[in-house]
């Protein structure tokens, strides 16, 4: 079973926080999870609730003002947070690797892909330009691009916005990372290309066992791509559980208001309920600084009830073997 | 497909009923010469569209990236340069619109774009904002404009004194609102919705597309709306088209999913 | 007016401000006092300023007038010494500090009216406008500067008039392709888009909208264009083409120049007045740049 092995990544109560005007500020809140071989754990929640903290944290790559300032994180049994400037080098790209938003950013406009892949491999495999560049192609054509020859000489301007993500995938892939990082790996791309991208990557982590952490709004892709989900809110986690689990039952009313407020594709006959209003989340996430003790989500919370007003916010709890939730009133709205 | 609708989802289509009848629209863009002295070479980006929008209703206009929806509403308000064709609005052709006139009609067909960050100037608070197209087309005394300004806020769920602010203070939800504000301020007959809630988290997405519906049933709003999601489109338009590479290739009511479903799996 | 009935619509006022934030044009002023170069030299162009213009009622010495012997070291008679004529060095610095100011600000005033005129008519319109004016802006960047205000004040007489025009005349081209490169970029962006559907027109987009966006960089290059004015009102005077009725510092030391070794003091005062000044306005510059450039504000 999975369970015996040691997880690849092990984020342990970690909390990151803001050095602002007036002191430190929260940014991620005792935030845990483990992420075993080969499997996908989902960061779910919107803009500012700590994802993409959560994922350059793990890569040590938090911006200036941002410091850990609890928690472990475990990579391979080796501790990130410990490493020094010399391992951290080593870690990234060889054991950890990450693909973000923007594809177009992400890659140097100056270098064609063939170079900017083999860069990798020479760095981290030490390998000659020639055999860098042969192993270049290799790598575009596992991530799918055809005439992969032709194209390890184009630069990234002459490529689609889902061939870059591609190559980006490639040369995340390149060393063979324990884990990968995927920031939000389609929003800018087309409906059709994004269903592409994450047919890619559960195919790649089929055929390589590496670990993923997909952070990602888009709870459909959840759905296709994750073995399990965390939900954040506001920096803290808020439920936590496998992906079937927490898509089928949840039981958080933040993570089922994020379910209905999206407006799915049917197929078949017409029903007039698709012209009907669309479940909505009032308000919007508190920015930093204005998070109390209290549960985060309670102003926009419509099941909110006394004892949400009264008492702090709950910690995760087990609800079953595979689902934690956050909620005062969890067995009232999900039973 | 394109034209008449069949019979049996809607009553028949009366003609006085349409807003906007675009006819052969083409927009070309000039993409350099080949060598010096070749001749101009062009890129087709609207290549011979034509659809009907009608009154109080939602036209959807899905496609990839690069397939020419964007570029076809522009041009359709005039904003882009249309190399050709007929854009009929409200019974007239306003593709002959020159200056003075084309700036007085624009009263009629305003804008929401993609982008909340990039479509509010910063250097300006977000009452004058909203103002700018009262001020700009001389609509009411300035007491009136003031009243209407407090009154739109109103309307898109925002606190009078958010006036006072300055883009950046809003978040981007909020920021979608002021331009949907600003759209509305000359109390137009047309709202082009450009990826009006493409860039927008999942949550304020909903509260923005409700909002856009009220209005739509208050004012008896015609939008058209751009996206590439089509499960938002679906949801809110009642009629849609697909375009690609410059060309509609399916066109119909949306409740008939037939063209949806003949699309590849997404 | 319609009247509307709003049925009970949420408001999203959940996290609003309160306050509106000060204008972006205060945000830069306050940054500015924060930098300690700008602030700096402000204060000395300040002093600067006030010297020439309050300078000549407590200092009552006419700057053409001989009060001495040629060549009178810096002491008790002169207190910066005379020049070869015998005229007062120290008279000298606050009226010609008056003309050298002058010549400086107006020239920078016709540079950047030239070039920001010139600059947003090409970026904003494009096509054969812009063409046109972008080969208009070459012709006056290829020819040499200094020879070709050499030019024009020898044509046009000597006087401080020409002289400032004659400046202003031959460096627009910078600032003109400094704006028309702001206008490109800014022309394009929505919210020009968004106002030109709200019924703008052409001449309220160029002002109104995009100018002030594109100010910031083109405050910086006028604030530059001041001290290149002044060093160049000093390069003409040097080699003779300044107006010999007007006293100044570039003429005082063009003529001196023959006579350094024999009276340091006649040329390098009025050398330093102008370093200084040409420092305090770089250190302003500087000190803009600062202010202006971190509005590099996060989204969301």
């Amino acid at each position: 079973m999975p369970s015996v092995l040691p997880p690849v990544l092990s984020v342990q109560n970690l909390s990151v926080s803001m050095r602002g005007s007036n002191g430190f500020v929260p940014v991620l809140e005792n935030l845990s999870f483990d992420v075993a071989e080969g499997k996908t754990m989902a960061l779910v929640g919107e803009s500012g609730c700590g994802k993409s903290m959560t994922a350059l944290a793990i890569m040590r790559l938090l911006p200036e003002d941002f410091i850990v300032t609890s928690g472990s994180i475990m990579l391979d049994g080796g501790d990130v947070l410990a490493a020094t400037p010399a391992q951290l080098r080593g870690l990234r790209g060889n054991k950890m690797s990450m693909i973000f938003q923007e594809p177009m950013t992400a890659l140097n406009p100056l270098y064609t892909v063939g170079d900017q892949i083999g860069e990798v491999l020479r760095q981290h495999r030490k390998l000659g330009r020639r055999d860098a560049t042969e192993q270049a192609i290799n790598f575009l054509r596992a991530v799918q691009i055809p005439a992969a020859e032709k194209r390890v000489h184009a630069y990234p301007h002459q490529l689609s916005g889902g061939m870059r993500q591609r190559v980006m995938i490639a040369m995340a892939l390149a060393c063979r990372p324990k884990l990968l990082i995927a920031d939000e790996p389609t929003t800018a791309l087309d409906v059709t290309v994004q269903a592409q991208i994450f047919d890619l990557l559960s195919q790649l982590q089929d055929e390589t066992e590496t670990s993923i952490v997909l952070i990602t709004h888009d709870l459909g892709a959840v759905a296709e791509l994750a073995d399990d989900v965390a939900v954040l809110y506001a920096g803290r986690c808020i439920e936590k559980g496998t992906s079937h689990e927490v898509i089928s039952h949840a039981r958080h009313p933040y993570t089922r208001g994020l379910m209905a407020c999206v407006p799915h594709l049917q197929l078949g006959p017409a029903t007039r309920n698709t012209q009907l209003e669309l479940e909505e989340i009032p308000g919007m996430v508190p920015p930093l600084g204005a998070r109390g003790p209290d549960c985060a989500f309670l102003p926009r919370c419509a099941s909110a009830g006394d004892v949400c007003r009264t008492q702090p916010q709950p910690p995760l709890e087990s609800v079953e073997a595979h689902a934690a939730v956050s909620c005062w009133r969890h067995r009232e709205i999900a039973p | 497909m394109s034209g008449g609708l069949p019979a049996l989802t809607r009553p028949a289509e009366d003609r006085t009923d349409v807003l906007l009848d675009v006819n052969d629209l083409v927009v070309h863009f000039p993409a350099g010469r080949r060598g010096i002295l070749g001749p101009p070479s062009k890129v087709h980006a609207v290549d011979g569209v034509s659809f009907r929008v009608r009154r109080g209703t939602t036209f959807g206009i899905v496609g990839e990236s690069g397939s020419g929806k964007s570029t076809t509403a522009q041009a359709v308000i005039r904003l882009i340069p249309a190399t050709s064709g007929q854009i009929v609005f409200d019974g007239e052709n306003i593709a002959d619109f020159r200056g003075e006139r084309l700036r007085l009609a624009r009263s009629k067909f305003q804008i929401v774009f993609q982008d909340p960050f990039s479509a509010l100037d910063p250097r300006r608070r977000a009452g004058e904002l909203i103002r700018e197209p009262l001020d700009l087309l001389n609509i009411g005394s300035p007491k009136e404009r003031e009243a209407r300004v407090r009154q739109l806020l109103e309307e898109v769920g925002l606190p009078p004194q958010a006036a006072d602010l300055f883009p950046h203070q809003f978040s981007g939800g909020q920021r979608q609102r002021l331009c949907i504000a600003r759209a509305m301020a000359p109390e137009p007959d047309l709202i082009v919705c450009d990826e009006a809630v493409s860039a927008l988290d999942v949550a304020i997405q909903a509260q923005i597309l409700n909002l856009l519906k009220k209005l739509q049933r208050e004012r008896g709003l015609t939008y058209i709306f751009i996206s590439h999601d089509l499960g938002v489109i679906q949801h809110f338009c009642d009629d849609i088209a697909v375009m690609y590479l410059g060309k509609i290739v399916e066109q119909a009511p949306a409740p008939v999913r037939a063209i949806l479903g003949a699309a590849p799996p997404l | 007016m319609t009247s509307i009935d709003t049925p009970a619509l949420p408001r999203d006022a959940s996290t609003l401000p309160s306050r509106p934030a000060i204008s972006p044009t205060l945000v830069a002023l306050r940054q500015f006092c924060r930098s300690p170069s700008g602030v700096a030299g402000a204060a000395v162009l300040l002093i600067l300023v006030l010297t020439t213009v309050f300078g000549p009622h407590f200092y009552g010495i006419d700057p053409l007038d001989l009060v001495d012997a040629p060549f009178t070291p810096p002491g008790e008679d002169a207190w910066l010494g005379t020049d070869y004529l015998g005229r007062d060095i120290l008279a000298g610095l606050i009226h010609g500090g008056r003309a050298t100011l002058t010549v400086g600000g107006v020239a920078a005033i016709i540079t950047i009216a030239i070039g920001v005129t010139i600059g947003s008519l090409s970026g904003f319109f494009g096509g054969v406008i812009d063409t046109a004016l972008v080969k208009i802006t070459e012709f006056f960047q290829i020819l040499p500067p200094l020879l070709f205000a050499m030019v024009l004040v020898t044509l046009f007489g000597q006087t401080l008039t020409t002289v400032t025009i004659a400046i202003g005349v031959v460096s627009w081209p910078t600032a003109a392709r400094l704006t028309r490169a702001e206008f490109l970029r800014l022309r394009n962006l929505d919210f020009v888009k968004a106002s030109r559907a709200a019924g703008a027109g052409n001449g309220h987009l160029i002002l109104r909208v995009v100018l002030p966006n594109a100010l910031p960089p083109i405050i910086v290059s006028a604030t530059m264009a001041i001290g290149v004015a002044i060093l160049f009102e000093g390069g003409l005077s040097f080699l003779g083409l300044g107006d010999p009725n007007t006293m100044s510092w570039g003429l005082m030391i063009g003529q001196n120049r023959n006579y350094v070794l024999d009276g340091w003091w006649t040329v390098i005062f009025p050398g330093a007045a102008i370093f200084v000044a040409v420092l305090a306005i770089s250190l302003i510059g500087d000190g803009i740049n600062d202010a202006i450039n971190p509005r590099l504000r996060k989204r969301g």
